[in-house]
């Protein structure tokens, strides 16, 4: 069974800012869930903030993801070194034990000595870098994390990543070819429904998702965690948020049971 | 008429801005703006940043004063000076882009406390009316918490409830989804159209042209500190007369 955990984000970026982490962290514990994503560009004071939230991780027991909204790979095609170095370090008084990047703008233009840069930066750290895709085209399309995946193994590093299953409407691309393309290297999975609104793709709700996403939880690894990432609201926001984390460990045993009956 | 307690008869306009101008300094944020409302009418007032959309409806309870027109509001000629703007306080309610609770008072203390203090009310009868509006913005339950436990479209319900709790005969509001995740934009918007339903007068500063185009009988459009254009909404975003006025539907639809 996936643990399940939050991103942040979920709150809405003013309320998170509004209320700050540590108060969703707190929210998010008494409401069942297994961990937090905390996401670096809704913390308002990350030095001051960062301990206070490990401290609850901590005393509840809960897992914690860092996310650092900059991208990896600059528009210039250099390692974004400053905001890496910068989120290990937070992510290590976070006590997370993953860091969430986009490639950004990596592509055929990086620089020779990128890789080998990542994978000198990374070699001390034991957390673990894992790579979403993102909305961008440069980011979030099948071809393109294949070919930084694919050049990142040549290099010697395997890494991970974090499946955000509504991102792929945003460029165009199937989630269940995309979830069939990436599964073997899928460690986090970010859960969240899409809708069409007239001029624009907007995260909802798995219950009220318009995308397959049954299908492309099924073809993704069973045991890696499972992060809520479409908008919680309502006036009693602990119910809301434990009838959501309850919901999805629902369809998780459900999927268990199935591959269980089914192998 | 400037006498603090004359009212106006049923056929009056119960806001009449008349010829009004006003700077900051040497910069002209209101010019010649002339405008009438009829009680009961619902008024959107939209237009770029810097177009003096705002200024203007802090005109309206004095929060801004002018320096040439007049503004007479319920009757009452607010560029007279005096008691007025007292009174006319008393009959203007106004919902701002922050919410402006004060974190320190429950939400039930924040709902009574001008009612209290300005109208003399008990504190017996102030909670009732407060729960009447709590009630009515769907968020009695929140009553004995504080703001900073509530999310910003529960705290922006309160603030329409302790402006209800005055018992205002015009509502003003001022960008008051701004501040809110696009998420949160309905509830609030839900509650005025609620207040629009009701009768309530209002004017209400919004680039939610969906509101605008459901709830409003007028729709001005300011720009450079003038109304450019007004008109009902499905004249106003079917056949927008004005260049200006076209560039920013334009824009603000294709954002939307």
């Amino acid at each position: 069974m996936p643990p399940i955990l939050i991103s942040l984000t979920s709150f809405g970026a003013a309320e998170t800012r509004r209320h700050g982490q540590l108060w969703f962290t707190y929210l998010a514990h008494a409401a069942g869930v297994q961990g937090v994503e905390v996401r670096e560009e809704l913390l308002v004071d990350a030095d001051a903030e960062i301990p206070l939230i490990a401290a609850a991780v901590r005393d509840a027991g809960m897992a914690a993801v860092y996310s650092c909204p900059a991208p990896l790979w600059l528009p210039d095609g250099t390692l974004n070194q400053p905001a890496l170095v910068q989120a290990l370090t937070y992510a290590a008084q976070l006590g997370a034990n993953r860091l969430k990047f986009a490639i950004g703008h990596y592509g055929p233009g990086a620089h020779p000595d990128s890789l080998p840069a990542l994978q000198r930066t990374l070699a001390p750290t034991s957390i673990e870098l894992v790579i979403e895709n993102d909305q961008t085209v440069s980011a979030g399309t099948v071809p393109a994390l294949q070919a930084f995946f694919a050049a990142a193994d040549a290099h010697g590093l395997p890494l991970g990543m974090t499946f955000d299953m509504g991102n792929w409407h945003w460029n165009g691309e199937c989630p269940l070819q995309a979830a069939e393309a990436f599964a073997s290297r899928v460690v986090y999975v970010h859960c969240k429904g899409v809708q069409r609104l007239p001029a624009k793709w907007v995260a909802v709700p798995l219950s009220e998702s318009a995308a397959p996403w049954r299908a492309v939880l099924r073809a993704l690894p069973s045991d890696v965690p499972w992060a809520i990432e479409y908008p919680l609201i309502g006036d009693d926001l602990l119910a809301v948020t434990t009838h959501e984390s309850k919901h999805l460990r629902a369809v998780a045993s459900a999927q268990a049971n199935a591959t269980t009956h089914n192998p | 008429m400037t006498d603090a307690t004359a009212g106006t008869s049923s056929a009056d306009p119960i806001i009449r801005i008349e010829a009004v101008n006003k700077w900051y300094g040497s910069f002209q944020v209101l010019t010649d703006i002339n405008l009438q409302v009829q009680a009961g009418e619902r008024i959107v007032v939209c237009g770029p940043s810097g177009s003096g959309k705002s200024t203007l409806i802090r005109c309206i309870n004095r929060l801004e004063v002018v320096q040439k027109g007049r503004i007479v509001v319920d009757g009452i000629d607010l560029t007279a000076g005096g008691k007025n703007v007292d009174s006319v306080r008393q009959e203007v309610g106004m919902v701002f882009q922050q919410f402006n609770l004060f974190p320190h008072l429950t939400i039930l203390q924040n709902c009574t406390l001008a009612p209290m203090r300005s109208r003399g009310i008990s504190q017996e009868e102030a909670e009732t009316i407060a729960m009447k509006y709590l009630t009515r913005v769907r968020i009695p339950e929140q009553a004995n918490k504080y703001p900073s436990q509530l999310s910003g479209g529960q705290q922006q319900r309160v603030a329409i409830a302790r402006a209800l709790c005055m018992t205002p005969k015009i509502m003003l509001f001022d960008e008051p989804t701004s501040a809110l995740d696009p998420e949160l934009v309905k509830e609030v918007l839900d509650t005025m159209i609620g207040l629009a339903e009701d009768g309530m007068t209002m004017l209400c500063v919004t680039h939610e042209m969906g509101f605008a185009r459901s709830v409003a009988d007028r729709v001005i459009f300011m720009a450079d500190g003038k109304i450019i254009e007004q008109a009902p909404p499905q004249q106003f975003f079917g056949n927008p007369q004005n260049e200006k006025t076209r560039q920013f539907l334009g824009q603000i639809l294709t954002n939307h």
